[in-house]
């Protein structure tokens, strides 16, 4: 049927089927967060003089990165509260128990994002959906697209994302000892993902 | 810090808030023309106190068993009043029955969500008799202990409740120790109000708010706080102990003995343990940071960043 068009008919069915391609956005493409590449840092400020750090071993999720369309992309990210890693048995018990991240009762901490916003170079706004210790809130994190990459021996394409934000732990009523130990925890969320 | 974060909220609220109920009880019996001390309603009173001062007020509905806990210390505070006003043996085996299932059923939730239905039933089951047995021992030993009034019945509700709070200071959570202190010093409040106004204070009634207080922390401190399950065993021993019967000074102070093997056990644990549970230092390997001067150009204390 195509051999029976016009050349002019053959030049306008291309055109627009060129136009259709240049509109049509490009699709979300899904990306897998490899744990063992991705690091969920937290501090919180000791009797109101230092920083201390932390550390969730186990990191989890996707996302879905529309590098035409920002606004298109999402992400979901999960975190188990027991893997908790203060560097300190005694002080990982402690910070599992009921006291602050009650992991036995609130073994998942995540993250949904709602909106993503683009923030200028390589930069986005996501905000989100946090449920930590049982008590979901909205929070926003400042997003980096870090890099993209292809692993040299499985051929993935890869791509890191790194996010900071903080939280008012009291307002996921985790109230015990706000002082000494400060209300707002500050995270920094360092993922690499690979496409599936 | 420690006047701010432990003994305000731990012993200095609790203990006015308890010693306030006493006061307004004793006041309103008198008005009445009745015998009746508030006791429970105070031990509740700095339970509640001691809870919304350690962690602020609790949502709802209740998040974690710790909050659900306050509300029914809270619950447990009015059918303790609907028990001795009903004076009803039958009503007050159902209340006991009933606010026991209710405690167990809501704390242990979490669990009754990843167990399945043979391991559930046997925690609850076993869980149910042992709590309606401490509410039982509790009431019992209210009852006719706490009737004659004496100083080894006083100092031993006291030592068992207060040791219950040493005992959970050792789970992972200090907060559970708190409470428990908490509530000891309801105890104490009324055991010296009851000293001073030379009148009983202790009604059997009073005991749905203590054993529920403690049955709640137990139960939390063991499924989500890693206290021993042998601590706990003989905790509440020393809490089923307090319904023996007797005269003598050493059988009302039974409860003593399993109380004082679970410390012995903590201070054994507390010894020998590897690391403390709130040494936060012994178990962390500091590397050794030396600073030496440099005399390299541009590193000078201002390109320090």
């Amino acid at each position: 049927m195509f051999e029976k068009l016009s050349y002019l008919g053959r030049l306008t069915a291309a055109t627009l089927a060129l136009t259709l391609l240049a509109t049509t956005p490009a699709l979300a493409a899904n990306y897998a967060i490899d744990g063992g590449h991705s690091s969920a840092i937290f501090r919180v400020k000791h009797f109101d003089t230092a920083y201390f750090y932390g550390a969730f071993r186990e990191v989890s999720g996707s996302i879905q990165y529309d590098a035409a369309n920002p606004g298109g992309s999402s992400i979901e990210v999960e975190i188990a509260a027991a893997s908790v890693d203060t560097r300190s048995n005694s002080r990982d018990d402690h910070v599992k128990s009921p006291d602050f991240l009650n992991a036995a009762e609130f073994p998942k901490i995540t993250f949904k994002s709602t909106k993503v916003e683009a923030a200028g170079d390589n930069m986005m706004k996501v905000t989100g959906n946090l449920t930590l210790h049982g008590v979901t809130k909205p929070v926003t994190a400042d997003v980096e697209l870090v890099g993209q990459g292809t692993h040299p021996r499985s051929g993935k394409e890869l791509i890191g994302f790194e996010a900071r934000f903080t939280v008012d732990r009291t307002q996921h009523d985790m109230n015990f000892m706000a002082g000494p130990l400060s209300k707002e925890v500050d995270f920094i969320l360092s993922v690499e993902a690979g496409k599936e | 810090m420690l006047l701010e974060n432990l003994i305000l909220p731990g012993v200095l609220i609790p203990s006015a808030f308890a010693f306030a109920v006493v006061l307004i009880a004793v006041w309103t019996s008198r008005r009445l023309g009745k015998e009746f001390s508030g006791a429970g309603l105070a031990v509740a009173a700095a339970f509640l106190s001691g809870f919304v001062a350690a962690t602020g007020w609790p949502r709802w509905p209740p998040v974690g068993s710790s909050q659900k806990l306050f509300y029914l210390v809270a619950l447990a505070a009015v059918l303790g009043l609907m028990v001795a006003v009903l004076r009803h043996l039958a009503a007050v085996w159902f209340l006991r029955g009933a606010l026991t299932t209710a405690l167990l059923v809501f704390l242990l939730q979490p669990k009754l969500d990843v167990w399945s239905g043979a391991h559930a039933a046997f925690w609850l089951v076993g869980l149910l008799l042992a709590g309606v047995a401490v509410a039982w021992a509790w009431g019992s030993h209210l009852d006719g202990a706490a009737k004659r009034g004496d100083l080894v019945s006083a100092a031993v509700r006291a030592t068992v409740v207060g040791g219950s709070a040493i005992i959970l200071g050792l789970s992972e959570s200090a907060l559970l120790a708190q409470l428990a202190g908490a509530a000891a010093c309801g105890v104490v409040v009324v055991e010296v109000a009851g000293r001073v106004l030379g009148r009983r204070v202790w009604g059997s009634a009073d005991a749905v708010v203590i054993a529920t207080v403690l049955i709640g922390l137990l139960t939390i401190g063991h499924f989500y706080a890693g206290l021993e399950p042998l601590t706990a065993v003989l905790l509440v021993t020393a809490y089923l102990l307090l319904a023996l019967p007797g005269e003598r000074w050493w059988q009302r102070a039974a409860p003593l003995l399993p109380l004082a093997i679970a410390l012995g056990i903590v201070v054994a644990a507390a010894l020998t343990k590897e690391e403390d549970p709130y040494d936060y230092y012994s178990s962390v390997s500091i590397p050794e940071v030396t600073l030496r001067a440099t005399s390299s150009p541009g590193l000078t204390p201002r390109a320090i960043r």
